[in-house]
């Protein structure tokens, strides 16, 4: 029974979701097709993003980072940029998904949420094409793979996890707010450098890098990809567990502000 | 009788200027406390309640809050206040085929459109067939959404949302568009659904149309409601209100035999259909009415053609014995130059009372040929 005043509580609204889990993936389903079948580089977009920064990544800052984990500044910086490619590309379309289903939105209901996590599989998919370049391209530049890389579900996990706690509240924001999504590419590049990708976070000093790890919940997961997929070194737990605590405290700020807002998309949308 | 769909003093207002908003400003204003006009509420304390198995038609005048009515209903909006309660799921077909891609072909568009209204990937596959034949597709089923005729885009975006089983569905003039035969077959397919228990709100300016198809009808006037009753009884209230107020809809476009306005008529009275000319144009021009009783068609028409120049002011048709039985119709005018590839519009509408008012066989017209029966013996 719906009753409009009632707001539902986390846990039904999550009941609800996953009820629902076929519309979410019915939306990530129709724009991965749509995504390959219209563009030549659709599926390419994946591989050359990442490969195409590393150009002058390694050009212009090798000298200035050494070799991260023992492996040459390419091999690992390529990985990181495979997964600031997926976070990047799940936050910007996640941040722009009600917006690109307006038409929806206003005609028809569904959870509100379930445009921005599709947004997120669909760039899960791209990452998937990411791994699959890096394993080819990884070990021509140094790259190393040691028996840490039974991590990489967990880390897939946390960047997702990350990915979405931000893109939710974003979404709502941008639905409702037109001049959101010009800041948005802004702080995307700003978030760049301020994540270690272009640079390991090796550079920081220890104590600095807890702190960093809780003021940018990427941090955690994007020190650990590069560590695992081309670095063979174990992940830094601690840094990991602290990104994801302060990615659950956004997400969940971010989930109880996107529920008050939601129900408003329908009429400015 | 367990209540499907519930409204109790719903109120509805829309949150200041539709446009441009930025972050930015609204930050800004929120400090300055700029005071904002008070916006317009579309719908003011509307309560009523719809019984599964029930169909319910609201009808009104543009601008009276039905769309929001509908909106509110299907949770695609909430009230500003006030309260709405729906058991079951809603299925709203308010411009079907807005979840359509143009770019995937017809199949997969029933897939992930079909699962974007809630139908599980089980229940799409037994509907499958289904949903195809309702929407004569079979040959161009794996041919990209672009490439359809809009006339098929509807059908395949009608037959997706109406593969939906719901237990409250609304419908807001999404007929209005497609063939007559289609329209027909949309009708129906509402019709099962009520047999089948679901709770229906149509929403229509066609008023014939709500008739055949509820037996009970909301007036909404000025987002209040204004009757709420027997269909008959509601789309009665509304043509007095039209030709009390004069709505420019129908306000003086068909008048009695004494050449004054009137919306209710009995069989056989004289009656005048009144069509406001623009003497613009320097040629003679076509003028065709029509009344038509809910379908897509005329079952009457007359038309003239009118020298050029010859009039400014109005065009009067007038029937000396109106042929009609009871029930409600509408007028429909085409003018050769003023409507483009010779399409039709909306004059006016008025009812027929008195005789046989029980409901008559799809197979006839109600008009009356004043026949005698006779039986002839060998």
């Amino acid at each position: 029974m719906y009753v409009s005043t009632r707001t539902m509580g986390f846990a039904r609204s999550w009941a609800e979701l996953w009820h629902e889990r076929d519309v979410v993936r019915a939306f990530a389903a129709r724009s991965l097709r749509v995504r390959y079948r219209q563009a030549v580089l659709g599926v390419g977009w994946a591989v050359i993003q990442p490969l195409a920064l590393l150009v002058p990544f390694a050009v212009f800052l090798r000298r200035t980072s050494g070799r991260p984990g023992g492996v040459p500044y390419a091999a690992s910086t390529l990985a990181a940029l495979v997964a600031w490619t997926f976070l990047s590309g799940a936050v910007t379309n996640g941040a722009g998904a009600l917006v690109a289903e307006s038409v929806l939105v206003r005609k028809t209901w569904f959870p509100r949420e379930a445009p921005v996590l599709a947004a997120v599989l669909a760039a899960l998919v791209d990452l998937a094409l990411g791994l699959v370049m890096v394993a080819i391209v990884g070990p021509f530049l140094g790259a190393r793979i040691g028996r840490s890389i039974v991590w990489l579900p967990v880390v897939v996990l946390a960047l997702a996890f990350v990915a979405t706690a931000i893109a939710i509240p974003l979404a709502a924001l941008n639905a409702l707010y037109r001049d959101v999504r010009h800041a948005l590419a802004f702080v995307m590049l700003l978030w760049l450098f301020l994540s270690p990708v272009a640079y390991p976070l090796d550079r920081l000093a220890p104590g600095r890098r807890v702190a960093m790890a809780f003021a940018n919940p990427a941090t955690g997961p994007l020190d650990a990809f590069r560590r695992i997929v081309a670095e063979g070194r174990a992940p830094q737990v601690g840094l990991l567990a602290a990104s994801c605590a302060s990615a659950l405290v956004v997400g969940l700020a971010g989930h109880v502000a996107f529920r008050r807002l939601a129900p408003l998309l329908s009429d400015v949308v | 009788m367990t209540a499907a769909l519930v409204f109790e003093g719903v109120t509805k207002r829309y949150r200041g200027a539709a446009g441009y908003r930025s972050l930015r400003s609204e930050l800004s204003q929120r400090r300055r406390r700029d005071v904002r006009p008070a916006p317009q509420a579309a719908l003011d304390g509307v309560s009523f309640e719809v019984g599964a198995g029930e169909s319910v038609g609201i009808i009104g005048p543009n601008g009276a809050g039905k769309s929001t009515a509908l909106r509110l209903a299907a949770r695609i909006t909430r009230p500003t206040d006030g309260v709405v309660r729906v058991r079951g799921r809603v299925g709203a077909l308010i411009e079907v085929g807005a979840g359509i891609h143009p770019e995937l072909t017809g199949r997969e568009n029933i897939w992930l459109y079909g699962a974007i209204l809630g139908l599980s990937r089980r229940t799409i596959a037994a509907r499958f067939d289904d949903v195809v034949a309702f929407a004569e597709l079979e040959h161009a089923l794996d041919l990209p959404v672009k490439r359809y005729s809009s006339g098929m885009q509807l059908r395949l975006g009608f037959s997706i949302a109406a593969a939906v089983t719901p237990d409250v569905l609304v419908v807001d003039e999404a007929l209005a568009v497609g063939d007559a035969r289609f329209q027909v077959r949309c009708l129906e397919r509402m019709a099962a659904l009520v047999r089948e228990g679901a709770a229906v709100v149509y929403v229509s300016h066609d008023l014939a149309s709500v008739q055949t198809s509820c037996r009970r009808a909301l007036l909404l006037i000025d987002g209040v409601v204004a009757a709420d009753g027997a269909v008959d009884e509601t789309i009665g209230s509304y043509l007095r209100w039209i030709a009390q107020t004069g709505d420019s809809d129908a306000g003086d476009c068909v008048l009695g035999g004494d050449g004054r306005p009137r919306t209710v008529f009995a069989t056989g009275d004289p009656l005048t259909m009144r069509v406001p000319l623009d003497a613009a144009s320097d040629q003679p021009v076509n003028v065709a009415l029509g009344i038509r009783d809910g379908n897509p068609w005329n079952i009457l028409g007359a038309s003239t053609t009118v020298a050029a120049g010859a009039i400014d002011g109005a065009l009067l048709c007038h029937i000396p014995s109106l042929p009609l039985e009871s029930g409600v119709y509408e007028v429909w005018v085409s003018i050769e130059g003023q409507d483009p590839n010779g399409s039709w519009r909306k004059l006016g509408a008025f009812r027929v009372t008195g005789g046989d008012e029980r409901p008559r066989p799809v197979w006839l017209p109600p008009i009356t040929m004043a026949e005698r029966w006779e039986v002839q013996p060998r």
